[in-house]
């Protein structure tokens, strides 16, 4: 496990790269009246968020269209576009706390997964015509319950028809949606030893990943007869609880990238279908060319806990279609010092700290997430990234980071 | 269906309200945070969505901000004077009577407004121990100003599970779950008015 430290070698190059890498504030989002939790993207269009809170509510919102032909004269596209405003609120369906919300695959469903030990299901209402006048509805379908307490993250897999669920009772939940807004428990899965901190599935397959209180990652797979869930690999990934992990966008699915109370951010290889499974020793699954073994670790600047991490997509590459070279691998985080640090990989296994900001929140940084945006003119040696950030000062951020694709 | 505490001990769904932090910015605890400051700026040039009246606020924060450059910061025995009351879970007596904290247990970072509070329960094998390190971080969220990361443990050496009980009480997740839990909350209260919980 060889574990390349690079965290004196991105302090010292941080200011040189200071110049070709920025992030900058777009938007603040207000409107939660306690800390959030959660942001998540509508999957097939980006004007379109969710988020969850403290206050017992999810939130959609959309991003402002500015009309060519108005006639304000001030109108600048690319400050106006990154706004958001509220058309939705849900509430009066969770007791508690809501600590996630996730999307299916369609964009017609949303889950939102409560301490108050639910699951709750909502359907967007079909009336499209709605739509320019702002009205997005969503309507609750149905409630999930079988979890002895706080359900802690909610995931749908990548072919819409399961949803996975975790919390405090340590337990995994998958649950298979049916005709008419049932939703059946097809497995109840036990293997953790604390509690389930994320689920989140494979990018394009029905693998699912736990992160965990007890340090670990497990991997779950359906049984070749397709009767029974059972855990195919235990990974210690970290020295304390793994808060989040998040999995490369490329076709058939990419490497993993795992954040940690140690302040630590993993990276684990993986292949295709035949070696889905994180893990750090081979000896944990027992087949070992289904060990995805660790390529690196470096310690992150986040000097308290790193609670969220995603990957930046290719669909969230903004110039990746207009010829620019292909950008490195790059990850957004965020934690419990109020910072967002974006990290590129220089070359395989070395990974450096591109930019960052320090009190980018008030509070610390629960989640975050990329989105693309196609709306700027900008300058062709320069791209651009949007991503989100929640925290628990009650907002949601808007922010871009820039990068020269001039190597340096 | 059991909603429990976050993991602070099981405990069954009461409803309770919402407790008003009363860290606000008229508490004469907050200080100019500098490093705020400087991001309050960039922010203020960019950032678009935000209404009049948040613009307002900051801007009458930004005078407050001014106005404390003349306060104390913050320090030890402030902190100390802050949780030396709050009582013991199962004894008639406050936490400093019993010697579980003192002043030269509590570690202040005030330019990076970093405050760590180390206790020692009176046993080894004290069951309380989550409870009474739950009661000192509630009774310090509501005091102080809003910048500063709290960080309760238990001193070291002085607890026979003390990894556990410092992971669980680091945990923001589970922390912000027990705050909803009536049950506990109710105990935590107990402590805070100085009383004994049990």
């Amino acid at each position: 496990m060889a574990q390349n430290e690079t965290t004196n070698e991105s302090k010292n190059t941080k200011k040189k790269k200071k110049k070709n890498h920025k992030i900058a504030l777009k938007a603040t989002l207000v409107g939660h009246k306690d800390a959030v939790w959660c942001v998540a993207f509508e999957p097939n269009r980006n004007d379109i968020l969710a988020t969850c809170s403290s206050d017992k509510t999810v939130k959609i919102w959309k991003r402002n269209v500015v009309k060519r032909d108005d006639d304000d004269d001030d109108v600048k596209s690319s400050h106006q576009t990154c706004e958001f405003r509220c058309v939705c609120t849900l509430d009066g369906v969770h007791e508690r706390t809501i600590r996630s919300v996730s999307w299916s695959p369609c964009g017609r469903y949303l889950a939102s997964a409560s301490f108050d030990a639910t699951v709750a299901i909502y359907q967007r209402a079909e009336d499209e015509e709605n739509e320019e006048e702002d009205e997005v509805k969503f309507e609750c379908v149905a409630a999930l319950e079988g979890h002895e307490n706080e359900v802690k993250s909610c995931a749908w897999s990548p072919s819409g028809s399961l949803l996975a669920t975790c919390g405090r009772d340590k337990s995994v939940w998958i649950w298979e949606s049916a005709p008419g807004n049932h939703f059946e428990c097809v497995a109840v899965l036990h293997g953790h030893t604390q509690d389930v901190k994320k689920v989140k599935w494979h990018e394009t397959e029905d693998v699912l990943y736990s992160a965990s209180y007890d340090d670990t990652v497990k991997t779950w797979k359906e049984d070749l007869d397709g009767d029974d869930w059972s855990c195919s690999g235990t990974t210690k990934a970290h020295e304390s609880t793994v808060w989040d992990l998040t999995q490369e966008k490329v076709k058939e699915g990419g490497r993993f990238a795992t954040v940690s109370d140690d302040g630590w951010v993993k990276i684990w290889k993986a292949g295709g279908a035949q070696r889905t499974e994180i893990s750090g020793s081979s000896s944990s699954s027992g087949k070992k060319d289904d060990a995805a073994p660790l390529e690196c670790s470096f310690r992150s600047g986040h000097d308290r806990p790193i609670l969220c991490v995603d990957w930046l997509g290719d669909a969230n590459r903004k110039n990746s279609e207009s010829g620019n070279k292909k950008q490195p691998a790059t990850l957004a985080a965020g934690g419990g010092d109020n910072s967002v640090r974006v990290y590129r990989e220089k070359e395989t296994g070395v990974w450096e700290e591109a930019a960052a900001v320090v009190n980018a929140h008030e509070d610390d940084v629960n989640d975050i997430a990329w989105f693309s945006m196609a709306s700027e003119k900008e300058e062709t040696e320069q791209s651009t990234n949007y991503f989100a950030s929640a925290s628990d000062d009650g907002t949601v951020k808007i922010w871009t980071f820039c990068s020269s694709n001039v190597d340096e | 269906m059991n909603a429990g505490g976050g993991g602070f001990g099981g405990a069954s769904v009461v409803q309770h309200e919402q407790h008003e932090h009363q860290y606000d910015n008229a508490n004469p605890f907050s200080l100019v945070n500098n490093t705020n400051n400087k991001n309050n700026n960039t922010k203020s040039s960019v950032s678009v969505s935000r209404s009049l009246r948040e613009w307002k606020r900051e801007k009458e924060r930004d005078v407050m901000k001014s106005n404390e450059i003349l306060r104390d910061p913050i320090d030890a025995r402030e902190i100390f004077s802050h949780i030396k009351d709050i009582n013991d879970p199962e004894h008639p007596y406050s936490l400093e009577q019993l010697a579980v904290v003192s002043e030269e247990n509590v570690k202040v970072e005030d330019e990076l407004s970093r405050v760590t509070v180390f206790f020692t329960p009176t046993v080894e094998h004290c069951s309380m121990a989550t409870l009474i390190g739950l009661s000192i971080r509630v009774k310090l969220m509501r005091v102080l100003p809003k910048r500063f990361k709290v960080d309760v443990k238990v001193s070291k050496g002085s607890h026979a599970s003390e990894a556990q009980v410092n992971k669980q009480l680091q945990d923001k997740e589970r922390v912000a779950a027990a705050l909803e839990n009536g049950n506990l909350l109710e105990k935590v209260e107990l402590t805070l008015s100085g009383k004994t919980a049990m």
